[in-house]
């Protein structure tokens, strides 16, 4: 692993187009949060989940690093981090999760 | 299959594979009604979402992500044999294996070319039996045209 890593895990990165502010929470906050994917079924618990690899050019999102090891076993292109796990921090009386990131590329909707 | 009720599966789900498809592939091979996910906190993209009950009466867990146009495939994490379980996924959804892009390593492909809901299929039939490359089984990392060459975290 390089040394130039800013944390052990990386490159993630999110898609924000949606809610662009997402962007300056988390360059802030220095957390992402997830919550449950919907109501599918019962058994889902709240996760932080991503797009695995750097942001594309010209996409609005932002690109991390985080010390805490995605889900053993998610698919290769989409990492989360479920509730539960080490270092997966409960947030909003269990509702969400968030993790500790390193925020290192943000493209925002106005450049 | 059948669209199933939330509260039908209590167990946490985990993914057992991914393939790639079009939303018209999906809504025509997987004929139910999902559930649309916006939530930018609850989703990495805009996704469908659908718990489904096999005719074996096995549960699978369907996300596919409209701007990825990815299908992940989910079981419950207490399946013993999920090679099994795909075998009876893939005998009611006529999804060509050439499309999986990634399957756990302890849940094999089931052989043969594609399984159930042939009806559903008869226009790309055609197509795919001039193209025999399209009907090679995926290995896991690769995809049809080659080797995935995206980092895995």
């Amino acid at each position: 692993m390089s040394s130039k890593r800013p944390a052990r895990f990386g490159p993630f990165h999110r898609r924000t187009h949606i809610d662009p502010k997402e962007n300056a929470k988390v360059a802030t906050s220095k957390q992402v949060w997830g919550r449950r994917a919907g109501n599918v079924y019962a058994g889902l618990r709240p996760a932080v989940k991503a797009w695995n690899g750097p942001l594309p050019e010209g996409i609005v999102g932002f690109e991390f690093y985080t010390d805490v090891e995605p889900d053993p076993g998610h698919a290769p292109d989409w990492p989360k981090w479920t509730e539960g796990r080490a270092g997966v921090l409960a947030v909003e009386g269990g509702e969400a999760v968030a993790i500790s990131v390193i925020v290192t590329k943000r493209q925002d909707v106005d450049g | 299959m059948r669209r199933a009720k939330p509260h039908e599966l209590k167990t946490p789900a985990v993914p057992v594979m991914t393939a790639r498809l079009s939303e018209p592939e999906l809504l025509k091979w997987v004929p139910i009604e999902f559930d649309d996910i916006e939530d930018p906190l609850a989703t990495p993209e805009p996704s469908k979402a659908a718990l489904v009950k096999l005719r074996t009466g096995k549960y699978v867990v369907l996300y596919y992500g409209r701007i990825s146009q990815q299908l992940t495939v989910e079981m419950p994490g207490t399946t013993r044999n999920s090679t099994q379980l795909l075998a009876d996924f893939f005998n009611e959804v006529p999804l060509p294996k050439s499309r999986v892009l990634w399957h756990r390593p302890d849940a094999a492909l089931p052989k043969g070319a594609r399984g159930g809901n042939r009806a559903a299929l008869k226009p790309e039939a055609t197509q795919e039996r001039a193209k025999r490359s399209a009907l090679r089984a995926t290995l896991p990392g690769e995809t049809s045209k080659g080797r995935l060459t995206r980092r895995r975290s």
